[in-house]
């Protein structure tokens, strides 16, 4: 039993190096490691995403002809899947950005512990928030009120001014 | 003269043809002025593999010499470790302190690990058992250290070198091996012949791994990108940095 037990410990540390080892050898994407993108990217793009749920929208449906309550679940339902849609872009651009963050943290001349301190924060808001949203996802069909979108671009928005803060230190040691 | 049986002997002649090559790469390439504790470890592996071959399998010299160079490469093992994460760590301003902490927490969750497992071991009978008891906490709690720097280096973006990345899979490979096989015979008190098997099998796979991937042009320290180790890449990616800087700059002007 034991060796059963320390062979099957063995055999995940063996799976837990491997994927460590993989990801070290491939850590960086430099093809996304772009000012353009950063240039391009905007917590603004995200805006809809903040209307997706607008109890106007709902109101302005219930008060047209024809109106059955079908059609605003199927709304619901449809607006969810776009929700979901753009929380995968969401993810993929915070952790481009959160990327770019370490590796001016990484080459910085001088230490800035505030700004690494701040990084891991606000990544594990962001994650918090998106397990959030993500849990009222799933939960809006049985009745639970749509997500607060908001709390997901805060830590974005924070990483950015962080970054700009950080930007003259950086840019000497670079 | 009684000799070592055979599968012993070919793992051990193979070990040896191997170290040697191996020390002479090192020497070479000079790479043993910057890995002194690697090359020491080289040095008496080589001494070991020698005893082992000469000295008769079943006398009580041997099992004396075994407990000797044993103790000498595991006291390397942890040099090794110290080392190598000493020259990675060694120059990140931005994140001293950081590192130094991550290093600190490491190191005491290392041993929290290591010592734990003594509560399923078996209380040594002998001074060869309580050896194995001492190497395996040591050899745990260096394996669990170099798990959680190599999840350090994952994270941030740090500069390392293609050789130091070679190490590092060869430490993993063996630490693993030898705790593994270390843990299931201090729980049983038996298979120490497939224990010494396993773990010259384990080492020798190491060895031949480090004399495939080390090199002096593994030297140049670059950033890691996507499979690929050289200035080019560092280089664009500093670009890059730069480019990233100015366009932060351009937006907190605006």
């Amino acid at each position: 039993m034991i060796g059963l037990a320390i062979a099957l410990v063995v055999a995940f540390l063996t799976a837990v190096f491997i994927a460590l080892f993989i990801r070290l050898a491939s850590r960086l994407d430099a093809e996304q490691c772009t000012s353009e993108w950063l240039d391009n990217f905007s917590t603004s793009d995200y805006a809809p995403m903040r209307r997706l749920f607008d109890a106007k929208d709902f109101e302005f449906l219930a008060s047209q002809p024809g109106y059955r309550p079908e059609i605003a679940r199927q709304l619901r339902a449809e607006r969810r899947e776009v929700l979901a849609g753009y929380l995968q872009l969401l993810i993929r651009d915070f952790n481009q950005l959160h990327t770019l963050a370490r590796m001016m943290l990484v080459q910085a001349a001088e230490e800035r512990p505030d700004f690494g301190k701040a990084l891991r924060r606000q990544q594990i808001t962001f994650y918090y928030a998106v397990m959030a949203v993500r849990l009222r996802l799933v939960l809006m069909p049985l009745g639970w009120t749509a997500p607060d979108v908001s709390r997901l671009l805060e830590p974005i928005e924070s990483i950015r001014l962080h970054m700009q803060r950080m930007a003259p230190h950086s840019a000497d040691a670079a | 003269m009684h000799r070592s049986p055979t599968v012993e002997t070919v793992l051990l002649l193979l070990q040896s043809a191997i170290l040697v090559r191996l020390v002479i790469r090192v020497l070479v390439t000079k790479l043993f002025r910057k890995y002194p504790c690697f090359f020491g470890y080289l040095l008496v592996a080589c001494a070991q593999a020698l005893v082992f071959l000469l000295v008769p399998y079943d006398s009580a010299s041997y099992r004396d010499w075994w407990l000797i160079t044993q103790a000498l490469l595991t006291c390397f093992c942890a040099l090794i470790v110290l080392e190598l994460y000493g020259l990675i760590l060694s120059d990140l301003t931005g994140i001293a302190s950081f590192s130094r902490l991550y290093l600190k927490i490491s190191i005491g969750v290392a041993i929290l690990v290591s010592l734990l497992l003594l509560l399923v071991e078996k209380t040594p009978h002998d001074r060869y058992s309580g050896f194995m008891v001492v190497d395996r906490a040591i050899v745990t709690s260096l394996l669990v250290f170099v798990l959680l720097l190599t999840a350090f280096l994952v994270y941030y973006p740090i500069p390392i070198n293609r050789n130091l990345v070679v190490y590092s899979i060869g430490y993993a490979v063996y630490f693993l091996a030898k705790a593994g096989f270390l843990l299931a015979v201090n729980v049983s008190n038996t298979g120490y012949r497939l224990f010494g098997i396993a773990v010259i099998t384990a080492s020798t796979v190491c060895m031949l791994f480090w004399l495939v991937g080390l090199s002096s042009r593994g030297e140049e320290k670059t950033l890691v990108i996507g499979h690929r180790w050289n200035r080019e890449d560092q280089d664009k990616v500093l670009e890059r940095l730069k480019a990233i800087n100015a366009s932060l700059l351009r937006a907190g002007r605006q």
